[in-house]
């Protein structure tokens, strides 16, 4: 007898899975439904990549980086500490945008908010993971990134300082606090995980995959009709005119080959990174976070003062709220992007957005502690001179350039003088508009000065 | 997960209402593999009944059941279920209300114990889990500071001669000082900047920006201390001066005993 049947004469899961691979699924399911299901693919590949990692990382601030160093040096250790590295990229692109194929689609509408909800919270959960899971290598992106991410936290009203001790493990950020990132990232966030994922699946299953929207309705309108009779009408046509799902699998596993192999090829050609051993004593260590966080890491220039905690996380939690209601905020019946466009601008705004304070966050200046400037002293007036010592002695190197040295926080002074007057500088040192700190200690002697010396930059 | 048996306690207020009517389709719907949401039954008490539940004792004067197959007798049911209740089978004996006090009391008693197991594994899981909340004094303060990456600790810690540190110019300083992780207290790392504003007065500084906890440096040409993250700067003394910095520089206790620089805990809310 053949093993397949010989087992399935036992299990009797053949009819189910029968009926799981033929039920008629809408015609117009296309590539960009493969989606969540490279985000399924690559969650499988992010839990057992994990688990062999688990075989060998040892979580506490003594070890941990030798660990990882040690896992690197194994058979395969790269490899597979790459893909795991290279897959939590992938994933957060890939949930990215599964979510913004619905959104534009709008398939979290009847009958699928809930399905909607529960996959926001497994897109916050996906981040959690990336958060937690690039503490443990344990080096200095890894703890600094921590103390950022976690002060963030930590600035919610009232519970702040309860939120930041409980992700910590206490105020300061040691070995407790990687332990912890450790437990939540391998037992807390898979756990919940896979719960949600499960019900996402089986609403998915159970509720049909959702249709691609039409600009002409597939069937009639019928007067006086409840919604949701006319959504049962027109998702029983979209299926008559559907084909059976196993044909779609096809693509999702074109798509899953695809990104699987993107993954190998990281990991391979550049390998997950690891920086120096986690130094909190790193003065002059310049902290970014991970790609996917640089965003948020941004959006910390733009509020400041004693409200910018509540400022923060009020915008965070609006933002977490109107993602997890969505399907309640946006209640009518079109579905199609072109029928509904306040929703699909936000939409793209929104997308914007972030890809803009991504980019921004990834080119955010950093000060220089020790540049020097370089001027062709020849043509300079006796005063200029003494300009250019104001500038060297107050420091303005740090953070301006002027042909190619000095520091890049502030903006090039190279041609300053052809873009403002004298007044305004002046204005500009006294009472700064933005990040720069005012330099009011500055004689009026040595303010007059500086300024001819700048009035030649042009 | 016992708490998920809560919600098998759902169907309860629908068989409530059903106590009395000798009609117990709502409960056989459930077990029959029936489509989940056929309300009719549950809506309309039907005055005539159908046969009672298999797992439950048949009560006397109920012929209806015995001797048919459990399964063929569930499908029927089930079909009755969803053909509604005005084609259910015509009358049959009523049947007592004890099945159904029983049921009740099963579902209730589930829930119960279920509730009370979940409670007695979870209070110790969180309790545990949330024990670092309760190290320290409990703060709810309306707006948080932030809370740089800082270790704590008690005692003094000589830093060397006076003579070491020029005036005007922060010194970065290693120190090692005793800090208790894990419940053991052991030697940590941690640098600081010493800073003597004059002849005969000296700061400890913490290194973190009050901001966001990165490490600032000191630059000698702008005089300032800058933070790579969001543009903070702070004078010398640890005072914010530009940027998102909220307060100035956390501050250690900085004592001079016989022209030796001494570092003490850090002043909270400094």
């Amino acid at each position: 007898m053949h093993p397949i049947r010989w087992i399935n004469e036992r299990l009797g899961v053949g009819s189910i899975l029968k009926g799981f691979l033929d039920r008629p699924i809408p015609a117009n399911v296309g590539w960009w439904n493969t989606l969540g299901s490279a985000t399924l693919f690559l969650i499988i590949v992010q839990i057992t990549t994990g688990i062999a990692l688990t075989l060998y990382y040892v979580p506490t601030a003594e070890q941990a980086y030798q660990s990882v160093q040690h896992i690197d040096a194994l058979a395969f250790g790269a490899f597979v500490r790459g893909v795991h590295h290279w897959s939590a990229s992938a994933l957060v692109v890939l949930i990215g945008l599964h979510t913004l194929r619905v959104f534009f689609q709008a398939a979290y509408k009847y009958p699928r908010e809930l399905t909607w909800i529960i996959g926001a919270v497994l897109f916050v959960l996906m981040l959690g993971f990336a958060f937690t899971g690039y503490l443990l290598p344990w080096d200095q992106k890894a703890y600094w990134a921590t103390v950022v991410g976690t002060n963030v936290a930590g600035s919610a009203p009232f519970v702040g300082d309860l939120a930041l001790r409980l992700m910590r493990g206490g105020t300061a950020l040691t070995s407790e606090t990687l332990t912890r990132f450790y437990g939540i990232h391998v037992w807390v966030l898979p756990a919940t995980l896979l719960i949600g994922v499960g019900i996402h699946l089986f609403m998915v299953i159970r509720q049909g995959i959702a249709a691609a929207p039409r600009r002409k309705p597939i069937v009639e309108d019928v007067p006086g009709e409840a919604q949701k009779d006319r959504y049962a009408r027109e998702y029983a046509a979209e299926k008559r005119g559907g084909h059976p799902f196993y044909r779609s699998l096809l693509k999702d596993a074109i798509i899953a080959a695809v990104f699987m192999a993107i993954v190998a090829t990281l990991a391979i050609a550049v390998g997950a990174p690891l920086e120096a051993q986690a130094n909190p004593n790193a003065v002059g260590y310049v902290p970014r976070p991970e790609w996917y966080f640089l965003d948020m890491f941004q959006m910390l220039w733009y509020v400041s003062g004693p409200a910018e905690p509540l400022v923060v996380f009020l915008a965070g939690t609006l933002g977490f709220v109107v993602f997890l209601l969505l399907p309640f905020l946006d209640r009518g019946r079109e579905r199609h992007p072109a029928r509904r466009p306040i929703a699909t601008f936000l939409g793209v705004a929104v997308v914007v957005g972030v890809v803009a304070m991504t980019a921004l966050g990834a080119l955010s200046p950093v000060p220089s502690t020790d540049a020097t400037v370089q001027v062709d002293t020849a043509t300079l007036t006796d005063a200029q001179k003494a300009g250019l010592k104001v500038y060297q002695v107050e420091g303005c190197t740090a953070c301006h350039m002027i042909s190619g040295h000095g520091g890049t926080a502030g903006p090039d002074l190279t041609n300053v003088a052809t873009k403002l007057t004298g007044p305004d500088i002046q204005q500009q040192i006294l009472k700064p508009r933005d990040k720069m700190p005012p330099y009011t200690d500055i004689s009026a002697e040595d303010m007059k000065a500086l300024l001819d010396f700048l009035s030649t930059r042009k | 997960m016992t708490s998920e048996l809560t919600p098998n306690g759902a169907p309860l207020p629908s068989d409530e209402s059903n106590r009395g009517e000798q009609v117990d389709q709502a409960g056989q719907v459930a077990e029959a593999p029936a489509p989940t949401d056929s309300p009719a039954p549950t809506e309309e008490p039907a005055p005539t009944d159908s046969p009672a539940p298999t797992e439950e004792p048949a009560p006397t004067g109920a012929p209806a059941t015995t001797g048919e197959p459990a399964v063929a007798e569930e499908l029927a049911t089930a079909e009755a279920a969803v053909a509604g209740a005005e084609e259910a089978p015509p009358v049959s004996p009523p049947v007592p209300e004890r099945p159904w006090a029983r049921r009740t009391f099963v579902v209730r008693a589930l829930g119960g114990i279920s509730a009370a197991l979940a409670a007695v594994v979870a209070v110790p899981v969180v309790g545990l889990a949330a024990a670092p909340a309760t190290r320290g004094p409990l703060r709810l303060p309306f707006l948080s500071g932030s809370v740089p990456p800082t270790v704590r600790f008690t005692g003094f810690t000589n830093l060397g001669p006076l003579s070491n540190f020029p005036v005007g110019v922060p010194t970065l300083v290693p120190v090692t000082v005793p800090v208790e992780i894990r419940g053991v207290t052991e030697d940590a790392q941690i640098a600081v900047y010493v800073v003597r504003p004059h002849d005969q007065s000296v700061l400890i500084l913490d290194i973190h920006c009050t901001h966001m906890g990165c490490p600032v440096g000191w630059s000698q040409g702008a005089k300032r201390f800058l933070c790579p993250c969001h543009g903070g700067a702070f004078t010398a003394d640890g005072v914010e001066v530009s940027g998102p910095p909220p307060r100035p520089l956390d501050r250690y206790q900085a004592l001079i005993a016989n022209q030796e620089v001494w570092m003490g805990p850090l002043i909270e809310g400094s």
